[in-house]
């Protein structure tokens, strides 16, 4: 089954996909703090139950995993492409996760929350992904008593998400505001609005790849619809200084940025040996070099996201199917993007 | 660079101390940090958990002169699960769906500094089978139910409570429940309150314009 983000498609622009998240609890039981495990047990299999009365058995669009009794290997490949969030995946209480098979859609069980609904689509595409999550809802407040209170919502676990639970973002590419060290003023500025920018991979000293994340903090006193409208005014304000920050040193640099990104596609192709971080700073330039149409691709196809996603230590690991030392796991990445890397034209 | 306590292992901690106005520097390892100093490596990274648990130790600080005048405030215990006042403001979550009322007194403060509100306005759940329905149903003894909630769920944020005030709207939603059990006496007593409420609050405000 292909995944969400291999769309066979060349589609290496700023914005990489749009994500939703909701946040909801039973009334019925404790939250994550409180509950207890035998609790925690009947929670998941009640959501499962009353969620798979909907999508019967036999219709194998959606699968229920078992937190508890997943493989570690898979458990890590998930929580690195940010199916389920690392919180689930270090859970020993009870855990479960529906999924639909190209994991653009799921529901995390008991999570910081009962109930996580998230939905997740290649590029611009909030609303509708808003939609997905809000469907995914539907089915499951009909069926079970949601802790809701008149005057501040749905009720989460932690205040932060109180209101109406929903924590959309955006995933971006962002290479030259990295390069122009524009990321933490514009992160700054971004915070004291009520919105987050920050990396998807790597830790504070940087960040894996360019890929950023744009989100919502404010949950409460203000509609989905507004939160989503003015997460995606921030997303085109962010793609506009990316885009100017690109102009600016294309102008300026031209020759210098042709080398780092033909240097960089000449390295991946050859190169016999990747650590996670030079592979995914390499694709990052590569996948820059095909959107600002320095590199050609020959054929149709080929997203260097869905490459970056591979070449991830957890995903090469259970996609191996067997534990790898460091050096074997530097190999296999590089046999990895050998077969992945779209060919350009000369 | 080596650690300057056990010139052994790499230093990868720039630790500072000021005592007494006097600033001191020392680039040390992770053991030699953990064995001599108040840093612990394990535990400096914030998580946004600790962060906000912080925040709202911090907001109720301001207010914590008057609360802990009242004890009984800060006695209070969710009778749910359990949760205490302390707890509640070490972890700045709550236990269970009644903390919320458990801890209301304070909370209102609380989500106003980190939303900037403290009313929801967003998608409806009880509520949105309120309003349109009983009046349907009554009418056409037909349950159109489903499909008007549908129509409601397909504006995000649809606000079906505008106009009505809060005792309306919980008296509304009263009624709707016992439609749904079939509870009919229940239901026309409801109905009759919200009629008797609807036409006493139309009258204040005319006289009030």
């Amino acid at each position: 089954m292909k995944m969400w983000y291999d769309t066979g498609k060349s589609d290496n622009h700023i914005l990489i996909a749009s994500r939703v998240r909701l946040a909801r609890n039973l009334v019925a039981y404790p939250f994550s703090l409180k509950i207890q495990d035998d609790q925690a047990g009947r929670m998941v299999s009640e959501v499962k139950d009353k969620f798979f009365q909907q999508y019967e058995a036999g219709e194998d669009y959606y699968q229920f995993y078992d937190m508890n009794t997943m493989d570690t290997a898979q458990k890590n490949a998930m929580a690195e492409r940010c199916t389920i969030t690392p919180l689930l995946r270090d859970k020993k209480q009870a855990a479960g996760l529906i999924t639909s098979g190209d994991e653009s859609e799921c529901i995390m069980l008991n999570e910081e929350d009962h109930v996580r609904i998230q939905a997740v689509m290649r590029g611009d595409a909030l609303g509708t992904a808003y939609k997905e999550a809000d469907r995914l809802d539907d089915v499951l407040s009909e069926r079970l008593e949601y802790a809701y209170n008149h005057k501040y919502g749905f009720i989460t676990s932690c205040p932060t998400s109180i209101g109406t639970g929903l924590r959309a973002a955006y995933i971006m590419h962002l290479p030259f505001m990295e390069k122009e060290k524009l990321i933490k003023p514009l992160a700054d500025e971004l915070n004291r609005l009520g919105f987050m920018l920050r990396n998807m991979y790597g830790d504070a000293s940087g960040a894996l790849g360019s890929i950023y994340i744009l989100s919502n903090q404010r949950t409460l006193g203000m509609s989905e619809e507004d939160i989503l409208v003015s997460l995606k005014n921030m997303m085109v304000q962010v793609t506009d200084h990316e885009r100017r920050a690109r102009e600016r040193l294309l102008r300026k640099k031209r020759p210098e940025i042709e080398d780092m990104v033909y240097r960089s596609y000449g390295i991946l192709k050859y190169g016999k040996m990747f650590a996670a971080g030079e592979a995914m700073n390499h694709l990052s330039n590569v996948r820059l070099g095909f959107d600002e149409d320095i590199l050609k691709p020959e054929a149709e196809g080929g997203d260097i996201y869905s490459v970056m996603l591979g070449v991830l230590p957890a995903t090469l690991v259970y996609s191996e199917g067997k534990n790898l030392g460091s050096l074997e796991r530097h190999e296999s990445r590089a046999r990895y993007i050998h077969e992945h890397l779209p060919q350009i034209q000369q | 660079m080596l650690c300057s306590i056990c010139h052994k292992n790499e230093a990868v901690i720039c630790y500072t101390e000021i005592i007494n106005g006097i600033k001191k520097e020392q680039y040390l390892c992770p053991e030699c940090a953990a064995k001599y100093t108040a840093f612990d490596s394990d535990t400096s990274g914030l998580t946004p958990g600790n962060l906000l648990a912080g925040l709202l130790s911090s907001v109720l600080g301001q207010t914590g002169v008057a609360l802990d005048d009242d004890v009984k405030k800060t006695n209070l215990v969710c009778p749910n699960c359990g949760m205490t006042y302390n707890e509640f403001l070490k972890y700045g979550k709550f236990g269970c769906p009644e903390c919320v009322h458990t801890f209301g007194f304070l909370l209102d403060d609380y989500l106003k500094k980190i939303q900037g509100s403290c009313e929801h306005c967003g998608k409806s759940y009880e509520g949105m089978e309120t309003v349109f329905v009983p009046d349907i149903s009554f009418v056409t003894g037909k349950s159109d139910k489903e499909e008007v909630v549908r129509e409601d769920r397909d504006i995000p944020g649809a606000r079906i409570f505008e106009g009505d005030s809060q005792e309306i709207a919980g008296l509304k939603r009263r009624l709707a429940k016992a439609i749904k059990d079939e509870e009919y006496e229940e239901a026309a007593r409801l109905r009759d309150a919200i009629r008797a409420m609807e036409a006493k609050e139309a009258k204040h405000d005319e006289n009030v314009v």
